[in-house]
């Protein structure tokens, strides 16, 4: 069972902890003796909490010393995390030289642990808890407890399914958001993943092969319309066969001619190509380079 | 339900902050690297050289010309490259006979400038020409069958120094790609 302070503040006496409703995640946690304080205060809702009783309770029952000290320390220390959880006004009032008492104004509910994502299912469940259950089984107090009857108080009884129905809308949204954030993260590993092996195995001479030459890969200096690759391959394979080059199977041949780039003959018709050796790793290793440039006359077209 | 006992898990280890986190820092290393390996496609290993074998041939209306070479390809630091040649040229004249053999082998150091990245589009102006001793060429020859800056000291040449893939490099004048040059132990 958790409590729910004045709406927004959730302390579980199971984990000792307090955080905001609306953000469960980020937890406070306090001491076994604070949760005990604050347990005994809400017990008692209203009324005065003489220090002898905290003293037995919280500490002597327990085989621990009890003392002023560490009763204001505990004291100091919840109200400083119910500040720091937003909650401006002292909760926890102060009565000189008698106790403290938990303000009779401030909303107290329950949650049922067990259902707290879906708290509709028990709406009519009794609100009154039995506290003993809760600090003697052991999960994760190790202090054995005496049983302690709490009665918790709800000043707005009639409200608590509305209530209820507050936090199973809230309790929905929240998972969503942590799974998408688990998507998210996953999706970002895989980006992240795919980006390594995209540059890992990304040749960029792919994009610029054209064909093959028997079993020679044959490739552009640059992009080349698909329309023009049949082309393309014709005059390589004329220069192939004018320059009596033969295909080491395995090998590539790297073309371009200024026919293919130009509608006109300027006076210097160049040719280039080269044929590569390649490595394991089917990057170039040698290569033989062949340039042609006819400079000779012809004023056709 | 199964969706409760992943969420159970995920509170219980705390993925939700460090999982989030790492992989924020896995896709900012992701990023990085891909980053990296673009400006590295089109940037040379400048600490390597580069080599290739050359066939060229220039076809005038009276003459024909044939150089084999070898040649070798060196950013030797962030203003010089240094070129090495080295073969031969062969001259023929318009009935295929050959008429004169030359020996070409020089070192040529160049001041460099990258005019353009985009373009990958460089000028190079040859500041020292070390013609070595079986070097035998002409004037003639080499205005036939060579870059001005390859013997002429002060010319400048404009080249495309173009990163073909991971260990290759394509040198190109504006008209036309001349050679396929292979960087040495690239991989």
């Amino acid at each position: 069972m958790i409590y729910l302070i004045e709406n927004r503040i959730v302390f579980n006496p199971e984990d000792n902890t307090l955080s905001l409703q609306d953000d469960v995640e980020n937890q406070v946690s306090i001491s076994n003796p604070a949760r005990r304080i604050l347990l005994l205060l809400i017990e008692q809702q209203g009324t005065v909490v003489q220090r002898d009783v905290f003293f037995k309770k919280v500490w002597d029952d327990y085989g621990l010393v009890s003392s002023n000290n560490n009763l204001n320390h505990c004291i100091s220390k919840l109200r400083k995390v119910i500040h720091t959880l937003g909650h401006a006004d002292d909760v926890i009032v102060t009565v000189p030289k008698v106790g403290f008492l938990l303000k009779k104004e401030i909303t107290i509910s329950t949650i049922d642990l067990v259902n707290d994502l879906s708290p509709l299912e028990n709406e009519n469940e009794n609100t009154s808890i039995e506290s003993a259950e809760m600090l003697s089984d052991g999960a994760i107090t190790p202090e054995k407890s005496p049983p302690i009857r709490v009665e918790v108080k709800h000043h707005e009884q009639d409200e608590q399914p509305k209530q209820q129905s507050k936090i199973a809308l809230l309790a929905t949204p929240k998972k969503i958001h942590i799974l998408l954030m688990i998507g998210a993260t996953f999706l970002a590993l895989i980006l992240a993943l795919g980006l390594f092996l995209h540059d890992r195995f990304y040749d960029p001479k792919v994009r610029l092969q054209i064909g093959s030459m028997g079993r020679c890969g044959l490739y552009s200096t640059m992009p080349i319309p698909s329309s023009q690759h049949a082309d393309f391959i014709q005059q390589a394979q004329e220069i192939i066969d004018k320059n009596n080059i033969i295909c080491n199977p395995g090998n590539i041949f790297i073309f371009q001619s200024e026919a293919i780039v130009s509608l006109i003959k300027s006076g210097a018709t160049r040719e280039f190509l080269a044929e590569c050796a390649l490595g394991s790793d089917n990057n170039p290793i040698a290569c033989l380079s062949v340039y042609v440039n006819d400079r000779r006359s012809n004023d056709n077209r | 339900m199964i969706i409760d006992k992943f969420l159970g898990l995920m509170k219980i280890t705390k993925a939700l902050f460090w999982l989030p986190a790492l992989s924020a820092f896995l896709l900012f290393m992701a990023y990085n690297h891909h980053v990296e390996t673009k400006n590295n496609q089109v940037s040379f290993p400048y600490s390597m050289a580069c080599r290739g074998d050359f066939l060229s041939e220039v076809i005038y209306d009276d003459k024909r010309l044939k150089m084999n070479t070898t040649l070798y390809f060196s950013f030797l630091n962030k203003n010089t490259i240094l070129v090495s040649m080295s073969g031969n040229v062969y001259l023929y004249d318009s009935n295929n006979k050959l008429i004169d053999r030359r020996i070409l082998l020089r070192n040529i150091y160049y001041d460099y400038v990258l005019e353009n990245r985009k373009l990958q589009t460089y000028t190079l102006t040859s500041r020292q020409v070390n013609i070595d001793s079986v070097d035998t060429m002409n004037e003639e020859l080499s205005r036939l069958v060579l870059m001005n800056s390859s013997y002429i000291v002060g010319d400048t040449d404009t080249l495309v120094l173009k990163k073909y893939d991971a260990h290759s490099m394509l040198i190109e004048t504006n008209q036309s790609p001349l050679l396929m040059c292979v960087f040495q132990n690239a991989s």
